[in-house]
């Protein structure tokens, strides 16, 4: 963000004229990042003087639609406010969908689940909505650290999405959460069946990186687990939209 | 060349590798105004402007 975003002259004029920017190191200020339930970087948090939140951008965007999000935001539009006005009115399962997401973020885990499952129940079981909810609300536990749950719920869209891409994300996050477990072993084989389930993944470079670190042949890395975490939750949240 | 000339051609070398350094350095890259708390910021700004409150994390 500090070299791309407010480096960019069109966020420099916008910061300057219409809102007011305020940066906090999350690894110094824990306690505040944890009030705020932030889960990845960077997260910004649009809010009123009075303290009250308008919405969130979590994870990376560029500078061309940071600013016209921000400013939908400050018009009410696609906010979570304005998108419960929208749901009161008529059901709609993309909607559903994105509500659950900003509950997801924001760390109403309970609604969260139910906007998910809303968008399950009300449509087709196994299309890409679906999907992308069912996905959604598998990370939940992993999130709460609750590893085992989160696993039988990769592995159950696993037989459920057969042939899908859903299926290849939701192999790679089960051995992502087996080495988080720390069975060194058990991530390694795990981790290898990807590679060989799908040689072509856009990920084979990085899990070739783990399975050389689970087996000791290079140095860590100095990015920590953490940052992966974000970075992994956030591309699989591009790719699900 | 006598050693006047010598110290001399010594020093205008010394200079112009000062000078070929002080080339290379970096020139700052103009950034987006911010303040580090949501009550800094709401002292300096007069309007009722949105605060963006970025959470980042240098690793």
């Amino acid at each position: 963000m500090d070299t791309v975003v407010f480096t960019d002259p069109k966020v420099i004029e916008f910061l300057t004229n219409e809102m007011a920017l305020v940066k906090i190191d999350a690894v110094a200020d824990s306690l505040k990042a944890k009030e705020s339930h932030i889960s990845g970087y960077p997260t910004i948090i649009m809010i009123e003087q009075n303290g009250d939140e308008v919405d969130r951008v979590v994870g990376y965007l560029e500078p061309d639609s940071l600013i016209q999000k921000l400013r939908d935001y400050a018009n009410g539009i696609g906010t979570l406010d304005d998108l419960l006005g929208k749901m009161a009115k008529k059901f709609d399962r993309k909607i559903a969908f994105e509500i659950g997401d900003k509950y997801k973020y924001r760390g109403g885990q309970e609604k969260a689940r139910s906007w998910f499952q809303s968008v399950i129940d009300s449509g087709d079981p196994t299309d890409s909505l679906s999907g992308e909810s069912r996905m959604a609300l598998a990370s939940i536990p992993y999130r709460d650290k609750n590893y085992d749950k989160a696993i039988k719920a990769y592995e159950k869209i696993m037989k459920d999405f057969q042939d899908t891409d859903f299926e290849e994300q939701s192999e790679l996050w089960c051995a992502y959460i087996i080495k988080k477990k720390g069975d060194t072993t058990a991530a390694i084989v795990a981790f290898e069946e990807f590679v060989e389930h799908y040689p072509k993944s856009e990920e084979i470079e990085w899990i070739q990186g783990q399975i050389s670190k689970l087996k000791g042949e290079e140095p860590k890395e100095e990015q920590s687990e953490e940052t992966k975490e974000d970075s992994e939750e956030e591309s699989k949240g591009e790719d699900e939209g | 060349m006598n050693k006047l000339t010598l110290m001399l051609m010594s020093v205008m070398l010394l200079v112009s590798t000062a000078l070929a350094v002080s080339d290379s350095v970096e020139v700052a890259v103009p950034s987006a105004p911010y303040y580090n708390s949501v009550d800094e910021a709401k002292i300096a700004i007069t309007d009722d402007r949105y605060i963006l409150v970025e959470f980042y994390a240098d690793w």
